[in-house]
């Protein structure tokens, strides 16, 4: 999941998508976020925001579980990747277009 | 009584039995999938109804099955007005091989890239970084100085969250380049689309005989990427 992380959070373009790593917070930051988005300052490209959160420790904590439900449904949102049971969780959204 | 944990029989269970998920339901709440909404099977149904699925889980790394990255969600409508199948997105009943799943839910998901554990891989050779065994989990250790005593030719135990990274990704730039609609499904437009990730050494990553669509209309001998 590190070297993921780390592999994409470089910021580089990969076949036209930039990627923003959270990290091991939930917080996305709209002034980093829109520098890393319009590098040029005029064109919106699309973004790929991996958001690291811890979801739960065996199983989703189930307060949770609607937020996530909701999440999910979002047209953005491109679904979660993560390691059972190892508390580590990303929800990924692409952003294509502003 | 009520502090007894199911999970880890569930789990335990699982490793020997664990079939394909069915939409039965009675209640038939709709079905998401990537932003997409699929109103259940109105004519399906059985008479027993089933504990609410999480669909959207990594199996166990320890089981030596195949991981589903499912990016679908079932939604339970606890509320007294429950939705109505017909007022929602259009949908087709699916047939018998569909489990109860609406037709052109089983459509989409079938088209998203679908990365899943994988064996049988020239070996990757163990680290020699002192440190790296203590982050190891038992059962991979075991598995390396017992069976895979050469490096790594198979990914369980560790698989799952490069797998599930990777198949986000690729769905990620699946849609970013081709819509939200069907992935390419005929082996050289989906060639073409890895090959634009492999171009860039970040997406190394993705270099491999890992990935195919759901579809599987591509067979794995025809697919052209090996693994990390």
């Amino acid at each position: 999941m590190l070297k993921l992380s780390r592999a994409l959070s470089k910021g580089k373009a990969a076949g036209g998508l930039k990627v923003y790593v959270t990290g091991d917070g939930a917080y996305v930051y709209q002034d980093t976020f829109m520098k890393l988005a319009k590098e040029d300052g005029k064109n919106f490209q699309p973004v790929l925001i991996l958001v690291g959160i811890r979801l739960g420790i065996d199983r989703v904590t189930p307060v949770y579980w609607d937020a996530l439900k909701m999440s999910l449904r979002l047209p953005q949102s491109i679904g979660i990747a993560g390691l059972v049971r190892h508390s580590v969780v990303l929800i990924i959204f692409p952003l294509i277009n502003n | 009584m009520a502090n007894v944990d199911f999970g880890r029989y569930k789990r335990i269970v699982q490793y020997f039995w664990d079939p394909e998920p069915k939409n039965d339901d009675v209640s038939q709440p709709p079905i998401w999938c990537l932003g997409q909404e699929y109103a259940a099977n109105p004519s399906s149904g059985t008479p027993f109804t089933k504990p609410e699925e999480k669909a959207s889980e990594v199996e166990t790394p320890e089981a030596d099955q195949e991981a589903v990255m499912v990016s679908a969600e079932r939604l339970t409508n606890g509320e007294p007005k429950s939705c109505d199948p017909n007022g929602g997105a259009m949908t087709t009943p699916g047939g018998p091989e569909d489990k109860g799943w609406p037709k052109d839910f089983v459509d989409d998901f079938e088209a998203r890239f679908w990365f899943t554990y994988r064996s049988h891989f020239p070996p990757i050779k163990k680290s020699s970084d002192p440190n790296a065994s203590s982050s190891m989990s038992l059962t991979v250790r075991l598995r390396s100085q017992l069976v895979d005593q050469g490096g790594f030719t198979s990914d369980t135990g560790w698989g799952c969250m490069i797998r599930s990274g990777q198949c986000l990704l690729a769905n990620a730039l699946g849609i970013l380049n081709f819509g939200r609609g069907d992935l390419p499904t005929a082996p050289s437009q989906s060639v073409g689309l890895i090959q634009r990730q492999r171009g860039d050494e970040e997406i190394g990553l993705l270099r491999s005989d890992s990935c195919w669509p759901c579809s599987q209309m591509i067979p794995r001998h025809h697919s052209r990427y090996t693994i990390l």
